[in-house]
């Protein structure tokens, strides 16, 4: 089986955000400040463990992104994929979901490797909140299932699960299927071996180059960006108090006691 | 310059999908943000078997043009690919959409399914997915759609030019009337579904020890500061003295201390409690931005500095370890001397 593992990255929370010019979002790092987001470990994650199971299962990473995106990739290297490719998708291009869906198409239709799984995380990079995977699945004609927490193998059928309200859903599907997966205890990422993780340092990124947008042609185009607002107003102003004082305590509790008498 | 507003501004409605909490939503989103320019609202209703009074509800929520979509699927949770089939087809039926949906505004309840939904009907009908969106703009060449990104940290202005157009959105903060409305009209269509083809469901149900989040009055959350198990079972002591639903951070979620099902934030779930009660959690924008934006919130944190802080009415500051047990005597000690009383 052939799974194919698709990689997009985050800015790390942990660096603050500029706008330069009113559009372009930067992290104030470094380095750029992209790390693997935790949908993509899962995503990654669930392969790995496809090929624990099963060792005739080719596990492909491709990482959406520019040179910026390199790093990621290499972190992705360390777990040893069949294949290490990088999408040149620009940021302006990574908006628009039938562009990500036109370009990704050329890898999923190359002969001899065409993926029976693609495992993407169900927010794919800090452009997308939820709707590309779907979205992807659907352009190509695949079967999709979201919120995919594991991933098994019944004889020729794939088996995803997810928690869904009062139950719990194990979907039996044939190949093709893009499953985007959500953060689960199960597929939390393993560290990799210390001498891949050397190794990994050197290797070969094969960079698939992605036709520049013509005008016009983004069916959704970045205008202008700013930095989220703060918090409402009706917040803020805290009433501090310390867990310490007996006296400070009981005035919590009596804050919180409000609430249940509260009709 | 005159608005070039949508050929047709319709909310979706998968009226079964028992995980969607607010499915008047769209309706309200769309009398916000379209219906101010004197644009009619539609909505399309698919379930298994709607009825006049779900016809009723959607006109009360603020539709002027109602179709109610009967598929006959009973099973539940309900399917995507039902709904995305079902309307598909009610969207490109002649009548159903006035002129073409072409160039038409669609949009579903935040939430799984009603973005899987609204992606795939994208892709489906040609059309443009717009995401989760906090606002919509109609202008003289088509959209502006201003929605979060980078894990609600920034807001994006997203130009979209031709449609139709297929989001997401939550209910408006504020609802605009809905005013006189002329000759408003319910009417109905059956669609038929094909069976599936290939695979197969299988459900276990499972008793969940979590009350569920939507509609709590109360929300108490953990985060990585409760360091595990033990702290969440202190926690869900506390939450029973206050008759809360108790919710985690997506941390919580990964170190498998609460279910996917219960992670609240940018990632996870949207909660409107009256009071959101933050216990050993930081308060990052990605948590922050799974809280409705009227919820009163009061928190718990070793760390003064935390930014929770910044967002809550009311803080205690102090490690859960101590501040837990002292609460939870002192609210046990109130019920009991307010049932003496």
């Amino acid at each position: 089986m052939n799974v194919l593992v698709l990689l997009a990255g985050v800015v790390d929370p942990k660096w603050p955000l500029a706008v330069a010019g009113g559009v372009e979002v930067r992290a104030v790092s470094p380095d750029g400040g992209l790390r693997l987001g935790p949908f993509d470990e899962s995503a990654l994650e669930i392969a790995l463990k496809l090929r624990d199971r099963h060792p005739d299962t080719r596990v492909d990473v491709l990482v959406c992104g520019g040179p910026e995106h390199d790093a990621l990739a290499r972190q992705a290297a360390a777990f040893r994929p069949t294949r290490l490719c990088r999408l040149d998708l620009s940021p302006a291009q990574r908006w628009s979901a039938r562009r990500v869906a036109a370009a990704l198409i050329t890898v999923i239709d190359a002969p001899g490797a065409a993926p029976d799984l693609v495992l993407i995380g169900r927010e794919f990079g800090d452009s997308d909140d939820g709707m590309l995977p779907p979205f992807l699945a659907e352009a190509w004609g695949w079967r999709f299932v979201g919120m995919v927490q594991s991933v098994a193998r019944d004889e020729d059928l794939l088996v995803l699960r997810r928690e869904r309200g009062d139950v719990d859903e194990a979907i039996h599907l044939p190949a093709p299927v893009l499953a985007s997966v959500t953060n689960d205890r199960s597929n939390r990422l393993r560290h990799p071996l210390m001498k891949n993780l050397a190794a990994a340092k050197q290797a070969m990124i094969e960079v698939l180059p992605v036709r520049a947008m013509e005008e016009g042609e983004a069916s959704l185009a970045l205008v202008g960006a700013e930095l989220a607002p703060a918090a409402a107003s009706s917040r803020g102003h805290c009433r501090l108090l310390s867990a310490g004082s007996a006296a400070d305590l009981d005035a919590f509790a009596q804050y919180l006691a409000a609430w249940t008498q509260r009709s | 310059m005159t608005p070039r507003l949508p050929g047709a501004a319709c909310a979706l409605i998968p009226i079964d999908d028992g995980d969607t909490h607010d499915p008047w939503a769209g309706v309200a989103f769309l009398r916000a943000h379209v219906g101010r320019f004197g644009a009619r609202v539609m909505a399309i209703v698919a379930g298994a078997a709607p009825d006049d009074a779900i016809g009723d509800e959607a006109l009360r929520a603020g539709a002027d043009d109602v179709w109610l979509v009967a598929h006959g699927v009973v099973a539940l949770p309900v399917s995507t690919d039902v709904l995305v089939d079902v309307l598909a087809r009610a969207i490109v039926q002649p009548g159903v959409v006035p002129g073409s949906h072409e160039g038409g505004l669609f949009l579903l309840p935040a939430g799984a399914v009603g973005e899987e939904v609204a992606a795939r009907l994208a892709a489906r009908l040609d059309g443009v997915p717009l995401g989760r969106c906090l606002a919509v703009e109609p202008g003289p060449q088509g959209l502006t759609v201003r929605r979060a990104a980078f894990g609600g940290r920034v807001h994006a202005s997203l130009a979209a030019v031709a449609g139709p157009w297929f989001g997401v959105v939550r209910r408006p903060e504020i609802s605009a009337p809905a005013g006189v409305r002329e000759a408003p009209s319910v009417q109905r269509m059956q669609i038929e579904v094909a069976p599936a083809q290939g695979g197969f469901v299988r459900h276990s149900a499972v008793e969940r020890r979590e009350a569920p989040l939507a509609g709590a009055r109360v929300v108490v959350a953990g985060g990585r500061g409760m360091g595990g198990e033990p702290g969440f079972a202190r926690l869900r002591e506390l939450a029973q003295c206050l008759d809360a639903a108790v919710g985690g951070s997506l941390p919580t979620v990964d170190a498998g201390w609460m279910p996917v099902t219960h992670q609240i934030g940018q990632s996870g779930k949207y909660v409107t409690p009256e009071l959101y009660l933050a216990v050993g959690i930081s308060g990052t924008p990605q948590h922050m931005a799974g809280l409705g934006p009227q919820v009163r919130v009061a928190a718990i944190n070793k760390d003064a500095g935390a930014a929770i802080f910044r967002n809550a009415e009311i803080g205690l500051v102090g490690d859960w370890r101590e501040a837990l047990p002292a609460l939870i005597e002192r609210l046990q000690s109130i019920a009991t001397n307010g049932r003496k009383a």
